[in-house]
């Protein structure tokens, strides 16, 4: 409304020009003429349509004629633009991560922001991964030694951790990176990370 | 009787009702809404409703088409409700301040005029009558005059109730929508753009409006007594109430899908039984959309992917989830709001809601009556055959 507002000020100290462009283009034009158009000539009603029903259309021309103003022109572009912004600010303001857990049944994918613990099936027995407040972290897992319990919680885009025995990794991915568009399949990121 | 504004309301409403069956009639991609049913809300701004007027027009012509359409307590309603409240405040404030825009450069520009288009509020011109105000007012916002038409109007209501529906359905669509967002912003412009010409070529041409704005006219035409009678609240409804509201609330608060499901599909049967007619392809629609937008946050085992897209099986779970609760209060809605012409309607006889309808019955039989070509005239002639029609003068 701010803009807008501003917008017709700016109108307004145009008007004063009193150029002849401004005066065609905001319609002194008609105004000059000092007659005012008065549409109602006749009654309308008793007119156009009989007590029979048959009709008196009035020879107007129904074609098209239509008049599309600067102002419209201006304001149609100013919403395409406020459109075009948003799109751009949610492709760059995606800050939504992705959790993307490879286990050797498949691969998953959760949003970070999600609130939830989940568990999955491993090489030995069953993985608990926690997703809560943007952090990832292993609660629980089927597994000899334990190291990834050890490390914690990972919540930065692009961090790692894998439960190699039983065959569980973890990666963070920001919303555009292209591991989430190239997933990967079962046990690669394993094998990889275990040479 | 109704009073006078009354029945101008009764009118537009029905008109409202009316675009948005012809809407339903043009081809169109489903997801794609054009909103013709705002039209006539931009015609009732130009034929001068008072602000009260115009809202009590909103309010009626939101619960008309809950009505009518069987969505009155499914999330449509709340969603349009939320939209049409939105765009059309946003309008009428528009249209507002570009009349008195317009009006005050006018004064300042042009001192002859300026008197003929101050007089509608009776100031500087205090000897002419009623009927010379509304014209030279009527003459004074016709189309050279306006450095903003209804086109602006209309984008603006757009627009602004695109957005109010995208973070409503935000709540039982969830995050996906905002993938959407762009796109229907983009239609919204797009249709929106189309109805402010339509409109504007309506309020130059149409008789129907020249018609209607004669100040004398609401006072003698349209004045005939409705049709429809009604009774009181039966037990029946109680009785549907508690086995559709059981139904729902199971839809609303469970967990699993299979329940959600039984559940719509029990409320589908209702309808079904009790001869609501329900139309299969939208329902069809509506699993589609709505699966297909919980798509756009993937979560749980992927699938398969589409390009960019990840078909994850959680969001597909969840996607089911979310339209059988959206299809389960739609059905609610269908089983428990009463056709317009059924006698235990709540609505008094007399009321400006089947007034409403009685209009809107009338302009629908006219127009398929017709068989004029151009479409201006077609629906102008529709239009004053029936104002001709609903008026006991003749």
């Amino acid at each position: 409304m701010l803009f807008l507002s501003l917008f017709f000020c700016f109108i307004e100290k145009n008007r004063l020009k009193n150029t002849k462009l401004h005066r065609k283009l905001f319609g002194y034009y008609a105004l000059q003429r000092n007659v005012p158009r008065v549409l109602f000539q006749k009654s309308a009603v008793y007119d156009t349509v009989h007590s029979d029903g048959r009709i008196l259309m009035n020879e107007k021309e129904y074609g098209l004629k239509l008049k599309i103003t600067l102002g419209d022109v201006l304001f149609t572009l100013f919403l395409i633009c406020l459109t075009v912004y948003a799109a751009i600010r949610y492709v760059e303001n995606g800050k939504g991560a992705y959790v993307r857990i490879t286990t050797p049944k498949g691969v998953y994918v959760y949003p970070l922001e999600s609130n939830e613990e989940y568990t999955f099936d491993g090489l030995h027995g069953k993985t608990t991964i926690r997703v809560k407040g943007g952090e990832v972290m292993f609660l629980e897992s089927a597994c000899p030694n334990k190291t990834c319990l050890s490390k914690g919680g990972i919540s930065e885009a692009g961090e790692f951790n894998a439960c190699l025995p039983n065959g569980i990794s973890v990666h963070i991915l920001s919303r555009d990176s292209k591991g989430l568009m190239h997933f990967s399949t079962a046990g690669e990121d394993v094998d990889a990370v275990s040479i | 009787m109704l009073s006078q504004s009354k029945r101008k309301i009764a009118l537009f409403a029905a008109l409202c009702l009316f675009c948005s069956i012809l809407e339903l009639s043009i081809p169109k991609p489903v997801f794609i809404r054009l909103g013709f049913s705002n039209g006539p809300l931009l015609v009732a701004l130009y034929s001068g409703f008072s602000f009260v007027e115009f809202c009590s027009l909103v309010l009626l012509k939101i619960f008309l088409q809950g009505f009518i359409n069987g969505t009155l307590f499914s999330y449509a309603f709340i969603l349009s409700m939320a939209g049409s409240v939105s765009s059309s405040l946003v309008m009428f404030f528009f249209y507002k301040l570009l009349v008195f825009l317009s009006k005050k450069s006018k004064r300042r520009k042009n001192n002859q005029y300026a008197p003929v288009i101050a007089s509608s509020r009776g100031e500087e011109k205090p000897d002419s009558g009623e009927a010379d105000k509304k014209k030279t007012m009527w003459a004074g916002m016709c189309e050279e005059k306006f450095s903003f038409s209804f086109i602006t109007i209309s984008e603006a209501g757009a627009f602004v109730s695109n957005i109010v529906q995208i973070f409503v359905s935000r709540f039982f669509l969830g995050e996906g929508v905002y993938t959407l967002a762009p796109v229907i912003l983009g239609c919204g412009i797009v249709s929106s753009f189309v109805l402010g010409l339509l409109t504007q070529l309506f309020c130059k041409k149409s008789q129907f409006l020249d018609t209607i704005t004669e100040p004398s006219f609401f006072a003698a035409y349209l004045a005939k007594p409705v049709k429809y009678m009604t009774r009181g609240v039966k037990t029946g409804r109680i009785i549907k109430m508690i086995l559709g509201g059981a139904c729902l609330t199971l839809c609303l608060f469970t967990d699993s899908v299979t329940l959600c499901g039984v559940m719509s599909l029990c409320l589908l049967l209702f309808c079904v039984f009790t001869k609501r007619k329900v139309r299969f392809v939208p329902v069809a629609w509506t699993i589609v959309r709505t699966v297909a937008i919980s798509m756009f946050v993937p979560a749980g085992r992927i699938l398969f992917a589409i390009g960019d897209l990840k078909i994850t099986q959680d969001s597909i779970f969840l996607g089911l989830h979310r339209s059988f609760v959206i299809l389960s209060s739609t059905f609610f809605s269908r089983f428990l709001v009463p056709k317009p012409n059924e006698e235990e309607s709540p609505f008094k006889p007399n009321s400006i809601y089947y007034m409403s309808l009685d209009y809107f019955k009338e302009v629908s039989e006219e127009w398929y009556k017709q068989k004029e070509k151009n479409l201006a005239r077609r629906i102008d002639k529709t239009l004053l055959i029936a104002i001709k029609k609903c008026s006991n003068v003749w």
